[in-house]
């Protein structure tokens, strides 16, 4: 049986990993290569790292972090932030990325998304939707999410879901959710519209935004919970709260399939 | 002393991590998409990612086709990896029926949307694991004709190269596409099953007068349009059994029977083998059960990834070096 995804991420600023409070407010959690490679040694299913960098500069150091860091793993590594044309998608693979996930960039342009699948194969395109949850209107059962962009600043008045849908039928290889309200609070996964999304496209979602302890990763992936196929977290790892062992012994312990830990790590062969 | 290893490059994705992982478990690493090269390569590795289209049709039916094929008849250790592997079978269903190198009797399929994430198996005859088999080394019997088939694919004769091609893959089976001769509507180009039920055909339209087909003969069947809707959960009815869906592509860490260990995937096709003897391992999704890995004398192909299986992969890559399995 395929198993459920734990994915730590490091956030990325001027080659140093951070973490912030919904999207700002950043804290420096250390150099990018060494923590990459912890996560992989303690046998993290995959690496994500995001470009939180703005500027040109930035840009262009990012590609040298993922250069830096894919060369040292032997697990996929999906990146993204700020990913606007063609030419990002090409620097980042040829810099040792698996997988990229395009943001903004896909809503300004949604046929962008389906001409870099076609280049470069579905598997490598990861569609990343940033959703909020609109403020509750009275008569109205089920929450309303919208899709943001631009880091959370920009309200698009997309329809969540049939966004992800739209991103599926593009080529998207696989869908990142991220809750804006829930993103750095360690409050868990918003897990109405993660399975929602779940539900609703053929491809797999993973789950991302506001986990603060194992139970949030359990609940994301749950059946009948988030029903994500994987689950994204940063700050949990970074801060030494957990291991990646830990958190799938947990996972374990609660029915949720995952790769088992890794022994402890020797030498790769 | 580090086995020097030739990394196929046609164009079928990234190779770095591939070149990477080797290098690692100590082998020598060459990469080279030249026919040359590849055809004297003592050890092969044959990536790629995505699909069968138009450029793997290229392949085949090019100079690179016939030295992979030239490495394979001779005996050198090839491995095909996702992709690579695929392409070792005769070809994939869907795609219009796109041809692989037809080394291995099977065919590709693409795994259908809304299957059960926790179904049984299904009913079609099991795929047998087998371990340890020694590689049959045959001799370069073949290698005169193999070294034809190359030097015409070379000179672009395609001609004589599918001539000399057709007789190197042991059963000629390439049916031979857009031809006059299955020109009845219906007929199935990809041709995967038994042949075509001659009596579904010929009742319902009695023959003596059939008037000569109105349009071009039916060679290529249009794939079937990829739906991309899944079957709603029933949300509102909380007693119903809570059931999960399976998505597409296939993507993360699965287990292997018969050795438990876990192995990286991303894809949506999968490979469905004529002879199960062929098959190493197993892996199921969604209750299809397909082949993780295959091995044909000579010939290893896996469907995941090792370069990104972490330990395991490394592991899996290093005992190709060294040619021990079992």
């Amino acid at each position: 049986m395929l198993k459920r995804r734990i994915i730590p991420c490091l956030d990325i600023k001027n080659g140093r990993v951070v973490k912030g409070v919904h999207f700002a407010g950043l804290r420096d959690a250390g150099d990018p290569v060494e923590a990459a490679r912890a996560y992989d040694l303690q046998g993290a299913d995959e690496i994500c790292l995001l470009d939180i960098t703005a500027t040109t500069e930035g840009r262009e150091t990012f590609v040298e972090v993922v250069r830096r860091v894919s060369a040292q793993l032997f697990v996929p590594v999906t990146v993204g932030g700020g990913v606007r044309r063609d030419e990002d998608v090409r620097k980042l693979l040829g810099a040792g990325a698996d997988k990229v996930a395009i943001n903004s960039a896909a809503v300004a342009n949604p046929p962008l998304v389906r001409r870099l699948a076609e280049r470069y194969g579905s598997q490598a395109i990861v569609g990343a939707v940033d959703v909020r949850r609109l403020p509750a209107r009275p008569g109205e059962r089920e929450p309303l999410y919208e899709v943001v962009i631009h880091g959370g600043t920009r309200s698009t008045g997309l329809d969540v879901v049939s966004w992800c849908r739209q991103l599926a039928d593009l080529g998207a290889g696989e869908i990142l959710l991220t809750s804006m309200d829930r993103d750095g609070t360690r409050d868990g996964y918003d897990l109405w519209i993660t399975r929602e999304v779940a539900r609703a496209v053929p491809i797999p979602v993973i789950a991302s935004g506001g986990v603060g302890s194992l139970e949030h990763l359990r609940e994301g992936l749950a059946t009948g919970w988030g029903e994500a196929d994987a689950a994204l977290a940063a700050s949990i790892f970074h801060f030494g709260l957990y291991s990646i062992a830990q958190a799938k012994r947990y996972l374990l312990d609660h029915d949720i399939p995952v790769r088992p830990p890794e022994p402890a790590h020797p030498a790769l062969v | 002393m580090a086995r020097e290893v030739t990394i196929v490059d046609a164009g079928l994705g990234n190779l770095a991590s591939v070149e990477r992982a080797l290098i690692q478990v100590g082998a020598a690493v060459r990469v080279s998409g030249d026919p040359d090269k590849v055809a004297t390569a003592r050890m092969v590795v044959f990536p790629g990612q995505g699909a069968f289209g138009p450029a793997t049709s290229a392949i085949v039916d090019g100079a690179l086709g016939a030295a992979l094929r030239m490495v394979i008849d001779r005996g050198d250790p090839f491995l095909g990896i996702c992709l690579g592997m695929q392409m070792l079978f005769d070809r994939s269903e869907e795609n219009a029926g796109h041809p692989g190198l037809g080394i291995l009797p099977g065919y590709c399929r693409r795994f259908p949307l809304g299957l059960d994430e926790d179904a049984e198996p299904n009913a079609r005859p099991p795929l047998v694991p087998i371990m340890a088999v020694e590689p049959k080394i045959e001799g370069g019997s073949k290698r005169e004709s193999m070294a034809a088939s190359i030097a015409a694919a070379l000179e672009g004769d395609q001609e004589a190269a599918a001539a000399a091609t057709t007789h190197l893959t042991s059963d000629g089976d390439e049916p031979p596409r857009s031809d006059d001769g299955n020109g009845e509507p219906g007929s199935d180009a990809a041709g995967t099953d038994a042949p075509p039920p001659a009596e579904g055909e010929a009742a319902p339209a009695p023959a003596p007068v059939a008037p000569p087909p109105p349009v071009a003969p039916v060679a290529v069947v249009a794939p079937p349009p990829v739906v991309h809707t899944i079957p709603a959960v029933a949300r509102d009815n909380p007693d119903a059994p809570l059931r999960r869906l399976v998505k597409v592509p296939h993507v993360g860490w699965n287990a292997v029977e018969p050795t438990g260990e876990h192995y990286y995937f991303v894809h949506s096709y999968y490979v469905e083998p004529e002879r199960p003897e062929d098959v190493m391992w197993v892996t199921s999704y969604g209750g299809i059960r397909f082949p993780a890995a295959v091995r044909y004398q000579n010939l290893l192909g896996c469907q995941f990834h090792p370069e990104k299986s972490q330990r395991a992969g490394l592991k899996f890559l290093r005992a190709f070096l060294l040619g021990g399995w079992g």
